[in-house]
């Protein structure tokens, strides 16, 4: 298994190198440049800027440059932030993201598994439909329609929360319930359809005849294989979580990475995007992995070798 | 059973219906049924004759959809009035099954020792290094070699002979008083299936055992059972002794499926005769008797009346057939006709 890991974490090598080249390119073919927004600067001090920060070398040139400090582990200076660099940047950002991140999961995981077992011992009742109601409407909506429903009737109407910013515990619910629920909604219906295949197995009628309660059938020999599609969804849903709190750090005001992401890219700030590129393609990859180790633990059928 | 002996089980009037889409479909008719203690019981019938439904029915383990009435006494005690919690302690520990489907009947995700010693520890207390004991012992009767190491071993790391025997030791495990074993020994070779039928016959003298054995191989059935019930579409079509039936059936389903069997004495070239026509669909029944369309006996009163269950041939047999016969299975005197070879198209 650890040898397992580590080909994975080798073949995850030229997977990163292939993101970071496509996005420094693709960042230096959109149209204007990290200084546009200041007030218009005579040419020479420009000229004196893009030479500091190396962007009057050829393209290809910058890349090797930019490829040779993240192996030092340097992610550049921040062009906007220029009294941080874009280390420091995603230092102060990357705890409150993964707060937010983490608790969507834990929420998510928690609430639509609870949902979808609801669903499934209930199958075709009203229990059942009303849980895969609610999952279908968190499938269908969009964050960025979830977040200003949300703000409008907690936070504006019944003044039960605060619409924005960040520091208190009532800040951090509403971001939380936008970036769960489609994950909510995800694993309920997740949970549901393996709950209900495994209720239906043959295994779980011989555990039946060896006359054990009810809730021991459910526990030991339905809940555990149920849960295997789950992990293997956890994945994905870490990555939606990801790019989603990029859209909901933006509207609640979060301090997080995914608010310097979608501001990097408004301001051209080439390091600050690369950074949270890098980031988030890292998290992404090493939490797959992580992800299908635990499969691997989980289902005895499945050994990496 | 002898009728001084009381009863293991006595089951009276068992109907099982299932609820589909398509209506309510009768999967078990009227059903009377007793086991004595020490005593093996065959049930024989074609796939979808009802023999699996009727043995799930009497455990309470009937899919959701399916509904069982009439009565089930195991011991005097009603089963099917018994609460829940009741017939929970007697499953898996006075009364217990072996399934039919080893590859699907043990839970892929948990070790053969966690499946094998969770009974014990919940019907006898019985935990960690004495259960795992009891269970090696067991395995080991049934023939798996290296007992022990086995109990670690997953389900898709075993072969289907070695999971159905891993069944079959989980459910001898608590000792119980009444075994239903469904086709118990299909994935099994000869050799091993001839010392698992040796077991579970040491098993009935010694603990005084009942068992149900549901097969359709009548070799099988011959070598252990003391009575047969044939069914056909959920409903008996003739019970007797062992003997006496496989001597002389009294149904011509029992006698057509006599028939079918290979047999050592007979001449080498005869062509192995087949039942002609499929089992009814039990959502479309026919009118009358449900094996009239296959029965080369059969006459007008058979398409108008269902016959009834009656004794027939002595005290301990009865067939549900309205012709009075007195089949012989090698032809050669009293038989009212002969089925089977001639009656294939």
């Amino acid at each position: 298994m650890i040898g397992y890991a580590v080909r994975r974490l080798i073949v995850a090598i030229p997977t990163l190198l292939i993101i970071i080249a496509l996005a420094f390119f693709m960042m230096r073919i959109a149209p204007g440049g990290p200084f546009d927004q200041e007030r218009s600067l005579p040419a020479q001090i420009e000229q004196n800027l893009r030479a500091a920060y190396h962007l009057d070398e050829p393209v290809w040139q910058q890349f090797g440059r930019y490829l040779g400090g993240l192996l030092r582990g340097d992610f550049g200076p921040s062009f906007k932030y220029r009294d941080f660099s874009v280390t420091e940047l995603i230092a102060a950002g990357f705890p409150v993201s993964l707060q937010i991140g983490a608790a969507a999961i834990l929420f998510a995981v928690l609430v639509g598994g609870g949902l979808g077992a609801l669903a499934a011992v209930h199958q075709n009742r009203t229990p059942d439909h009303a849980a895969m109601a609610v999952a279908t409407v968190g499938l269908a909506l969009p964050n960025f329609v979830v977040a200003p429903l949300l703000t409008l009737c907690l936070g504006v109407y019944l003044d039960l929360l605060p619409v924005g910013g960040w520091g208190s515990p009532a800040q951090a619910v509403l971001p939380i319930a936008t970036l769960a629920l489609p994950q909510i909604a995800t694993i309920a219906r997740l949970a549901r359809a393996g709950l209900v295949e495994v209720l239906r197995a043959d295994y779980i009628r011989t555990a039946r005849a060896k006359g054990l309660p009810g809730w021991r059938v459910l526990a030991r020999h339905a809940l555990y294989p149920a849960v295997v599609p789950v992990v293997s969804y956890l994945g994905p849903a870490i990555a939606a979580v990801i790019t989603g709190s990029v859209v909901v750090e933006t509207i609640f005001g979060i301090p997080g990475v995914g608010r310097y992401f979608v501001q990097g890219a408004l301001n051209r700030d080439y390091t600050l995007v690369m950074g949270v590129v890098v980031l988030y393609a890292g998290l992404i990859i090493a939490l797959n992995l992580v992800v299908d180790l635990v499969y691997g633990w989980l289902d005895p059928r499945v050994r990496y070798d | 059973m002898t009728p001084t002996t009381p009863p293991l089980l006595a089951v009276e009037g068992l109907s099982v219906t299932f609820d589909t889409p398509d209506g309510t479909v009768a999967a078990v008719q009227n059903i009377d049924l007793a086991v004595a203690p020490g005593e093996c019981v065959g049930i024989v019938g074609e796939s979808g004759s009802g023999k699996s439904q009727l043995v799930l029915a009497i455990l309470g383990l009937l899919a959701a959809n399916g509904r069982a009435t009439g009565r089930v006494r195991f011991r005097g005690t009603e089963l099917f009035g018994a609460r829940r919690v009741q017939l929970a302690r007697l499953r898996g520990r006075a009364l217990s099954i072996v399934f039919q489907d080893p590859m699907t009947a043990l839970n892929p995700y948990l070790t053969i020792g966690t499946q094998m010693t969770e009974g014990l520890g919940h019907h006898l207390g019985l935990t960690g290094a004495a259960a795992r004991a009891r269970a090696v012992e067991m395995l080991a009767r049934v023939q798996i070699p290296d007992a022990a190491a086995r109990l670690k071993s997953y389900p898709h790391e075993l072969s289907g002979g070695m999971r159905q025997r891993v069944m079959i030791a989980t459910a001898l495990l608590c000792r119980p008083a009444l075994v239903f074993a469904d086709e118990p020994t299909t994935a099994l070779d000869v050799t091993v299936q001839a010392q698992i039928l040796a077991l579970l016959a040491d098993l009935r003298r010694t603990d005084q055992m009942g068992l149900v054995l549901i097969t359709h191989d009548l070799g099988v059935i011959a070598g252990l059972a003391d009575r047969v019930v044939v069914m056909y579409a959920g409903r008996i079509v003739e019970a007797a002794p062992a003997e006496a039936l496989f001597a002389a059936p009294r149904h011509p389903y029992t006698r057509a499926l006599l028939e079918s069997l290979p047999r050592l004495d007979g001449p080498a070239d005869r062509p192995l005769p087949a039942i002609p026509g499929q089992p009814p669909d039990l959502r479309h029944l026919p009118r009358g008797c449900a094996f009239r369309p296959r029965c080369p006996l059969a006459v007008d009163r058979c398409a108008a009346e269902r016959p009834r269950l009656r004794p027939a041939g002595g005290p301990t047999r009865s067939t549900a057939c309205h012709l009075d016969l007195d089949l012989d299975l090698d032809g050669d005197g009293g038989g009212d006709g002969a089925i089977g070879s001639e009656a294939a198209p």
